[in-house]
């Protein structure tokens, strides 16, 4: 058996498939059973990738508790085991595998959750930039504002769930006893981002979503007030625009072409 | 020839840089040679970590030691890992980059861990032209460790630490001497590890690293498991100390992954390391 079809029958036993002889009967034994060594690997990896998903999850763990979240997460590992060289960002598909899950479905809430633990990740490991100053489109004339564009910061993550998860998530991410949550049935906007080295979790209104949903294509500030009506006409858009420019939400920003620039 | 002229990292005690004592190391800034990290670890874009280990770096030496590449897999590291680590080596310019003998990916799956080799011809040839397209990739040498093995192969043509040397000379990469797995998997296979070690030349050894390892009964069987998670075992101190009393001192790593405790434990591991490189070395000019 050549290397290439040694490593591919130790993966498939690795990930749950049982060891052919053609495995077995090539380790030796040396006072130490085969099937035992072989099953030192299998631990390792199941250990691994379980304490990965669990750093990534941490609050679906908690939800459901950690021998119901093992068990989750060494099935999905073994059906969508990790594609790059870096545990960073693995785990991805887990909250739609969650919403699939039978034995989840007593939790409706629970992929969103993990909705939002995963953004949390992303914004955490997100391309850095500083913050746009909101002092710099005060200083700007107040005829370029309607067409300008402002350019979300890079961790920025937009996110609808369709159950209220952010208190959840946040009373279970500290540690002792969680108080009763009177929780509606409706639907919540996110805004998960870290301007500088702290991931923020913010609630957005509607509108608000629709808004820098709108911002994130590329459209100016004139299309975005639009579309974040179209969403909801209760909306107080000068004050969220002020809010997200002192919350560091953009990163920058590009104005229409002014008369009489050259082309670069 | 005193070993401090060979590039890298100082011939001094350094420890696993763990993101838990991050903010502790740039306050108290401990007396260690240097420290090392993971690569896989930093492989996001930004955010918290790379603005640590950006601060840590202006303080220490940096050693960038890979679990990802998977230089034993029969096909070549994959493109997007290799840019990455070469983009981190851009960025923080280690003084030391180092892997596996070992496989860890195949068919584009990744299993994260350091997977055994059969130590055949066939081995040594894929894993010394994965080696040198590493090395032509980052335009440097890089040092290659000795895994903890918890089976052997029927078919193995080489001891391991003969297949180790082989492949150092062939390829061009240095040895990473990894005692406590040169201890834990001579005893699972009931060898001798000082016979092992004894086999290694001088010359190729560029760095050491030192761990605990758990000791697990399986169905009255006793295997030793690499879990990074202990002080070091006084067997591998021993072995540690008859090892540089031979090579002369090297940096010497403590490595601990799991149940990660206060940074004083791994200092407190760290200075008895650093005891056993002065009295080396004091007993070697003493003896010229």
């Amino acid at each position: 058996m050549r290397l290439s079809e040694l490593q591919g029958t130790f993966r498939d036993f690795l990930l749950g498939a049982d060891a052919p002889t053609a495995l077995t009967s090539r380790v030796v034994d040396a006072g130490i059973p085969v099937a035992n060594r072989l099953a030192v690997y299998r631990n390792n990896v199941n250990h691994a990738l379980i304490e990965a998903m669990a750093a990534a999850y941490p609050v679906v763990q908690r939800l459901v508790g950690e021998d119901f979240f093992r068990a989750v997460a060494r099935d999905y590992a073994r059906a969508y085991p990790p594609t790059r060289g870096t545990l960073i960002g693995y785990g991805e598909g887990f909250p739609a595998y969650l919403e699939n899950l039978p034995a989840a479905a007593r939790l409706p809430y629970l992929a969103d959750v993990a909705r939002l633990e995963r953004a949390w990740l992303a914004a955490y490991h997100a391309p850095d930039a500083d913050p746009l100053e909101a002092g710099e489109l005060a200083a700007l004339p107040p005829e370029m504002l309607p067409k300008l564009q402002l350019r979300l910061h890079p961790s920025a993550q937009l996110l609808e769930t369709r159950h209220p998860v952010r208190e959840i998530w946040a009373v279970n991410r500290q540690p002792g006893p969680v108080p009763a949550l009177r929780l509606g049935d409706r639907p919540e906007y996110h805004l998960i981002i870290r301007p500088r080295l702290e991931v923020q979790v913010r609630e957005l209104p509607a509108g608000g979503h629709g808004f820098l949903q709108a911002l994130a294509t590329g459209v100016d500030l004139t299309g975005a007030f639009e579309a974040a009506l179209a969403v909801t006409a209760e909306l107080d858009l000068q004050t969220q625009l002020h809010r997200h420019l002192v919350g560091g939400t953009f990163a920058g920003w590009c104005g229409p072409p002014q008369q009489g620039d050259s082309p670069p | 020839m005193s070993n401090r002229s060979l590039p890298g990292l100082p011939a001094r005690a350094g420890i696993g840089l763990k993101a838990r004592h991050y903010r502790e190391i740039l306050q108290q800034t401990p007396d260690l040679g240097w420290l090392e990290v993971h690569p896989e670890n930093y492989m996001g874009a930004g955010g918290p970590p790379h603005h640590y280990l950006g601060l840590i770096r202006r303080d220490y030496p940096l050693s960038l030691h890979g679990v990802g590449l998977s230089l034993g897999s029969d096909a070549p590291a994959d493109a997007g890992h290799l840019q990455r680590l070469k983009a981190l080596v851009a960025r923080y310019q280690p003084a030391q980059v180092s892997e596996h003998l070992a496989w860890a990916s195949h068919g584009g799956v990744f299993l994260n861990d350091l997977l055994p080799l059969p130590l055949t011809r066939e081995t040594l040839d894929i894993a010394c032209s994965n080696i040198q397209r590493v090395q032509d990739a980052l335009g440097r040498q890089i040092l290659l460790e000795n895994p903890s093995t918890y089976l052997r192969f029927s078919d193995d043509e080489y001891p391991e630490e003969v297949f180790l040397v082989e492949l150092a000379c062939r390829s061009g990469c240095g040895l990473l001497v990894d005692v406590n797995n040169v201890y834990v998997s001579a005893c699972n296979h009931g060898l001798d590890p000082a016979a092992y070690l004894a086999a290694i030349p001088a010359t190729l050894v560029g760095e050491i690293h030192l761990a605990g390892h758990s000791v697990e009964d399986i169905d009255g069987q006793t295997l030793r498991i690499d879990d990074h998670g202990d002080r070091v075992a006084d067997a591998v101190w021993s072995l540690y100390e008859g090892f540089i009393q031979r090579v002369g001192s090297r940096p010497t790593l403590i490595e601990w992954d799991t149940r990660v405790p206060a940074l004083q434990t791994l200092l407190a591991e760290a200075a008895r390391a650093q005891r056993l490189l002065d009295r080396s070395e004091a007993e070697r000019h003493a003896t010229v």
